[in-house]
């Protein structure tokens, strides 16, 4: 495009130029200018929503995992014992304290009955824990015990359980205490029960 | 960059560039859309954009005036896209001014030609031809290189001859 024709151009567009029109008015220039300003403000609510939801959130979010943890920690509900045995004849000497495990509370002793020393524990202790009649609890594999305790599968809770000394001539004794501190002596004949 | 701790110092630094800008944007804006009050509704828009997010709007009169000419443009873009066949077409005949003068219908002429072309090559013809900047400064208001600049004026000047100057059309070269 030659410089003429350019030249040309310009003019027409100058020509045509709107630029020399009266621009904004005060009115239109105060109210653009209130609507613009007024457009700031609310980021700025945002802005403090934005941190308000998200600790929100954040709290909920806390919640439903410690409630979650409590949930799976929360041992399984003690069913109440079947029975609890009382013992009327005299028993043997109670056996030495057994060490609790850490997580078990201590076997108290109840003072009105005493029993007989344990004897050294079987070679083969019981896979199973020996239960009172009518127990309808099914086999539990649990990993081999201790030789000092037996756990009870109808009382879980129980802490510590003594081995009954075995005595072949005296019927077998089975003691446990229960959370509550309650404790229960069974005392098991000789002869198999049918 | 526009930062408000509190929303307050946004809001002085939004309202002084909005005092320093706005005629520049109008006349602008008044050049590249044939109608007025598209004119005061595209500037509003623009400096509303600005007002939602204060931390785009770099530092400085130079670069502020820039940030606002291309949001203005993408603006103009955005509804030139919006409108593809009113713009594809040569627009309707306004109606007639009681008393027509030469310099309205040229006015009238001028902007019909003009909104035919493309948004951003308007705008560098524009801002080059009727506002005078050079090309240096069309290429930094607009965000292209100068070699783009030269090339929608190119362009340009020779849509708007066939246009504005029907008899020098075997002319162009």
């Amino acid at each position: 495009m030659n410089e003429s024709i350019r030249q040309r151009l310009r003019a027409a567009l100058r020509r045509g130029d709107p630029a020399d029109e009266p621009g904004l008015t005060t009115e239109e220039v105060q109210g653009m200018r209130r609507t613009v300003l007024s457009a700031v403000e609310e980021p700025g609510r945002r802005r403090f929503l934005v941190p308000v939801l998200a600790t929100a959130a954040a709290a909920v979010v806390l919640t439903l995992t410690v409630a979650l943890a409590l949930w799976r920690s929360h041992p399984r509900q003690i069913a109440p014992p079947e029975r609890i045995v009382t013992v009327d004849k005299p028993l043997p000497t109670p056996s030495p304290p057994i060490p609790p495990s850490p997580s078990v509370p201590p076997v108290h002793r109840a003072p009105e009955a005493p029993v007989e020393p344990p004897k050294p524990p079987d070679p083969a202790p019981p896979s199973e824990p020996v239960r009172p009649r009518g127990s309808e609890r099914p086999r539990q594999k649990r990993p081999a015990p201790r030789a000092e305790e037996v756990r009870l599968a109808s009382a879980p809770n129980v802490p510590s359980v003594a081995e009954a000394p075995e005595e072949e001539p005296q019927p077998r004794q089975i003691q446990f205490s229960t959370p509550g501190g309650t404790r229960v002596l069974w005392t098991l004949a000789s002869e198999p029960i049918l | 960059m526009i930062v408000g701790d509190a929303g307050r110092p946004a809001a002085e630094r939004l309202a002084g560039l909005f005092d320093s800008h706005h005629e520049r944007l109008f006349r602008l804006a008044r050049r590249l859309c044939g109608d007025r009050e598209e004119a005061r509704d595209l500037v509003q828009e623009t400096f509303l954009r600005a007002a939602r997010k204060p931390g785009a709007v770099p530092e400085g009169r130079s670069s502020e005036e820039a940030w606002l000419v291309r949001a203005l443009v993408n603006l103009c873009r955005d509804r030139f896209r919006r409108s593809e066949v009113r713009s594809r077409v040569a627009p309707e005949p306004g109606p007639e001014p009681a008393h027509p003068e030469a310099a309205a219908i040229a006015r009238v002429t001028v902007q019909a030609a003009l909104a035919r072309l493309a948004p951003r090559r308007r705008a560098a013809v524009v801002l080059h031809e009727l506002e005078g900047v050079p090309v240096s400064g069309v290429a930094r208001l607009l965000g292209v290189t100068e070699v783009t600049v030269r090339w929608h004026l190119l362009v340009a000047r020779r849509e708007l001859a066939q246009a504005l100057l029907p008899d020098r059309e075997g002319e162009t070269s």
